[in-house]
């Protein structure tokens, strides 16, 4: 076996000195680049490499080691002498597998090493990253050495698959980027840490088991004939055959390249106001006059607010709303569900309670729609200060006559002044939602707001326009392509094209901005506070454990109240929503020590966070989300 | 006249032993291999012994080629065995092939090797490979150690062929058609090379061809196949002995030729009115007696005969 090792290095050994430095290279540009400072975590550059650079190197490797060997029919040189074709087969398959293995291993030894520096990974996480891109390796490279023994059929079935995967990927509901290998690799990779994708697991292996046997059978069986004939080249009559072929399928997917979405969620006894593209249906819950007026007069707000967004982004695919009635909830709560067989937006608000106000409401419904109505392209960092900031940014502007003076008596404004205060560099833009937990989901929403008033002052309106167009705006695609779509055209090179300018030098401005804010609004800060808190376990058990916090708050809160918000962490712990945490409110004064009303388990993992409403900004301060596991 | 009858005679062929030679190397025992529903090879039986070298005859599509890679290892046989090596067996092992050295029909090196690195891989697989040996073969075969095999000419490359067949000293030599394609003085340079080895190195040869005149040349001993079956096995003066030509027709009468061990096997060549039958020394002599002449043949016609594709047949 090491004979052909030997040989299998001397003969391409060279392009695999040169093919795996720039395919690393290419790797290090991805890490190093400002698309990778900009995310989230380093391994979405192992992500990226592993989708594309990696898989055109595993497909060079097998085209290299398969393909060369049996269209140039050596393979009947070695079956000649005293090598069984099992074991040249083995011996190319493992000698790629392994090279690719340690290409991707480095990839991601070189990405934790880097992440390190920023966040922590337990073994856990290291296990579940690893085993993903091992069974990752695994389908892939055996599916490329399968189609390698294919011959002159591979570059067919290479663009049929393709068709395929346009085509199912247009017109059904499936989801290729959740599924199979793509699912391996999708955008929880560098963020899951503890759900092991059991299914796309299985399927890989399985996937991978059957290509191995496949393309075993096709060296082995019939005494390998049939690698060797498939080696052969096409007649004319295949080439004519495989032409007609491709071009049917190129028309067919053309003829039904209308997509099919699901069927819109429909909701009985609603009110629908339709415009064009944009659908607005709100629940008429009560039999009252009054409660049907209230429905109208929402289902107009609502449209009216939605037409002039769709028309100011140019949204191409907007979802359709639809609001359902929740008297349980309070006024000022809403909730959103996820439409597991169904299309559109559903929202569950209280609009019938007296304290009803609709411009409480109005962010959380713009980020609500535009976030489906992109795809969710919108939420992925680092591009999703973006949505936030223009959900505070539309009203602001609609209603402030699109000033781009701060003012402080906007409570926006105010807000983004008492972000200015306590803490905002201009790199907290690149992990937002660490930054939004910092400082809670209004203040964040604000001082994304304060960037696109900044970027309007300094750029203009229309520049601004075509930016959010960008982000927002325009063809969101929902599968892989939006990926491909984010990493080429990072928010940054988007930035620069739009607005013409250089995106660190503006974060850089925006943090100078809203310091300069904070001391302009020094006066009305004053009185908002600034809360801290620590938190200590105390032993109630060899195994229950006390929650003690320690807030402090400076100056002493209006309410007089504290809140102690707090939530056990699930395995997939990317994201919570606040309002999905338990409260506990408490009287504040100084020294005050608050023990949870609940006791935890060692080894528990909660999320913790004390808040204190501000009336001056119109929405609760905290103390910064913690996660800790309890000892 | 009614020949149906006489081709009823024995299936085995003539001069076939059915016996294990004392010095035997290698025997095939009833080897049958099949492409779908084409018998490729039937049931083939052959012998060949330490020191010779075996002719292996057939026209193209015989079965020549099959055969060798059964023996060889590269095809496993749908029925019969293969003893080598000590060993019997189905299809034999890369112990074995480590005994055997083979040169095929063509020649698909890899073109990127130069001819000391293509001894360098392939040494590494014969624990009895001899470099210098190799280094020597380059030599006389007159083959630049550094040239690639993508610039060879195809006689140089049956000779690195030969040169890598050798140099691991096997016990046997088999040759598969080796001077298909080479021209009439490349062919004699290479028959010499064989013939010197046998000569020298008391080398085992089994080499295959479709070509009387050089099998004439070199071989001790042939075999004649034809649709898989063996037609012939013996020296090749025997196969003069065995295959005959009768012009008095009339008087072989269907039950004396059967009676007589005689085996039919075509009309007279050359649009000659003659009868071509196959028997033993013995067979002729009697029919000798009871006054029936016959002729010899040359050995292309003794060939032409056994290798007919009627043979057998009226």
């Amino acid at each position: 076996m090491w004979h052909l090792v030997r040989k299998e290095f001397s003969e391409h050994g060279w392009l695999l000195f040169i093919a795996i430095p720039l395919s690393l290279f290419g790797f290090l540009i991805v890490l190093a680049g400002a698309q990778v400072n900009e995310a989230g975590s380093p391994l979405e550059a192992v992500r990226f490499f592993g989708l594309s650079l990696f898989l055109a190197l595993e497909l060079l490797l097998c085209n290299r080691l398969v393909v060369q060997e049996y269209s140039g029919k050596t393979q009947l040189f070695l079956e000649a002498l005293p090598i069984s074709r099992a074991t040249m087969l083995l011996t190319k398959y493992m000698l790629g597998i392994v090279i690719a293995t340690a290409t991707l291993t480095a990839t991601l030894m070189f990405a934790l090493v880097v992440g390190m520096r920023g966040e922590t990974y337990d073994a856990r996480f290291i296990a579940l990253v690893t085993t993903r891109l091992t069974v990752f390796v695994f389908c892939t490279y055996s599916f490329f050495f399968m189609m390698g023994l294919l011959g002159r059929y591979r570059i067919s079935i290479y663009v049929l698959l393709a068709l395929f995967w346009i085509f199912l990927s247009q017109t059904t509901e499936f989801d290729t980027g959740n599924h199979g290998p793509f699912g391996l690799l999708n955008d929880k990779f560098a963020y899951e840490r503890t759900i092991y994708p059991t299914t796309n697991l299985i399927v890989c292996v399985a996937a991978g088991i059957a290509f191995f046997a496949v393309s075993m059978l096709m060296g082995i069986t019939r005494e390998g004939s049939i690698a060797g004939l498939l080696a052969e080249r096409m007649s004319y009559r295949e080439k004519l055959f495989m032409a007609i072929v491709l071009i049917s399928m190129f028309f067919a997917g053309s003829i039904l390249n209308e997509k099919k979405r699901p069927q819109p969620y429909s909701i009985e006894n609603g009110i629908s106001r339709v415009t064009g593209r944009v659908a607005v249906h709100v629940e008429n819950a009560s039999e009252t006059e009054k409660g049907a007026s209230l429905a109208n007069q929402l289902a107009d707000q609502l449209h009216d607010e939605l037409v002039a967004i769709e028309e100011f982004l140019d949204v191409r695919n907007p979802s359709k709303l639809f609001v359902v009635q929740r008297s349980d909830l309070d006024a000022d709560r809403f909730e959103s569900a996820w439409l597991e067989n169904a299309s559109g937006t559903l929202v569950r608000v209280n609009y019938l309670s007296s304290k009803w106000n609709y411009q409480e409401f109005q962010p959380f419904i713009i980020d609500k729609w535009l976030s489906e109505s992109t795809n969710y392209n919108a939420n992925f960092e680092p591009q999703c200060w973006v949505l936030e900031g223009f959900s505070d940014y539309w009203p602001r502007r609609m209603h402030a006559n699109a000033s781009t003076e701060f003012d402080p008596k906007l409570q926006v404004d105010l807000r983004a002044a008492y972000a200015g205060s306590i803490a905002f560099e201009g790199s907290d833009v690149n992990s937002w939602y660490r930054y939004r937990e910092r400082v809670g989901e209004p203040i964040a929403r604000a001082v994304a707001c304060a960037g696109l008033v900044l970027a309007e002052r300094e750029y203009g309106a229309e520049k601004v326009r075509e930016f959010l167009q960008v982000m927002l705006g325009r063809e969101q695609p929902g599968d892989v392509r939006a990926d491909f779509r984010r990493w080429l055209r990072p928010i940054s090179v988007v930035w620069k094209e739009t607005m013409g300018s250089d995106y660190e030098v503006f974060q850089s401005q925006w943090a100078s901005e809203l310091r300069n804010l904070s001391e302009s609004f020094k006066e009305e800060l004053s009185k908002c506070p600034i809360l801290k808190a620590e938190c200590e376990f105390s032993a109630k058990s060899s195994w229950s454990r006390e929650l003690l916090i320690s807030p402090i708050c400076d100056p002493l809160p209006q309410t007089n109240s504290i809140t102690i918000r707090y939530n056990e962490l699930t395995a997939f712990d990317v994201w919570e929503h606040d309002y999905e945490s338990e409260t506990q409110i408490e009287t504040y004064n100084a020294g005050l020590v608050i023990r949870v009303h609940r006791l935890f388990s060692r080894g528990e993992r909660i999320r913790w966070t004390t808040s204190t409403r501000v009336p001056e900004l119109g929405c609760d301060v905290i103390s910064g989300w913690q996660r800790v596991e309890v000892e | 006249m009614d020949l149906r009858s006489l081709t009823a005679s024995s299936s085995l062929p003539m001069g076939h032993e059915t016996s294990i030679a004392p010095d035997c190397i290698l025997r095939t025992n009833e080897l049958s291999l099949r492409y779908g529903s084409h018998l490729a090879v039937d049931r083939l039986s052959l012998t060949v012994r330490q020191g010779e070298i075996y002719g292996f005859l057939g026209r193209n599509g015989a079965g020549k080629t099959s055969t060798i890679r059964m023996i060889m290892g590269i095809v496993r046989p749908d029925q019969g065995s293969i003893d080598f090596g000590g060993q019997t067996t189905r299809r034999i092992g890369n112990t074995q092939k480590r005994l055997i050295g083979y040169v095929s029909q063509e020649q698909f090196f890899y073109p990127w090797m130069s001819c000391e690195r293509l001894g360098k891989f392939v040494g590494g697989l014969f624990p009895t490979w001899d470099t210098k040996e190799y280094d020597r073969l380059l030599t006389v075969l007159e083959l630049p150690p550094n040239r690639r095999v993508s610039h060879l000419s195809g006689g140089m490359k049956v000779k690195l062929a030969l040169a890598l067949a050798l140099a691991h000293r096997p016990e046997i030599l088999i040759l598969d058609e080796p001077t298909a394609g080479l021209d009439p003085v490349a062919r004699r340079e290479f028959l010499d090379i064989i013939r010197k080895q046998a000569k020298e190195h008391g080398r085992t040869t089994f080499f295959s061809s479709h070509l009387i005149d050089e099998v004439e040349r070199v071989a001790d001993r042939v075999g004649i196949i034809h649709r898989g079956r063996m037609q012939f096995e013996g020296p090749l003066e025997e196969l003069r002995q065995h295959v005959r030509e009768i012009t008095q027709s009339e008087l072989l009468e269907p039950p004396m030729a059967t009676e007589l061990g005689l085996r039919f096997l075509r009309h007279g060549l050359d649009e000659r009115e003659s009868l071509l039958f196959q028997g033993t020394p013995d067979a002729w002599n009697a029919a000798s007696d009871r006054g029936i002449q016959s002729q010899s043949l040359s050995l292309e016609d003794a060939f032409i005969a056994l290798a007919s594709e009627d043979v057998g047949k009226i």
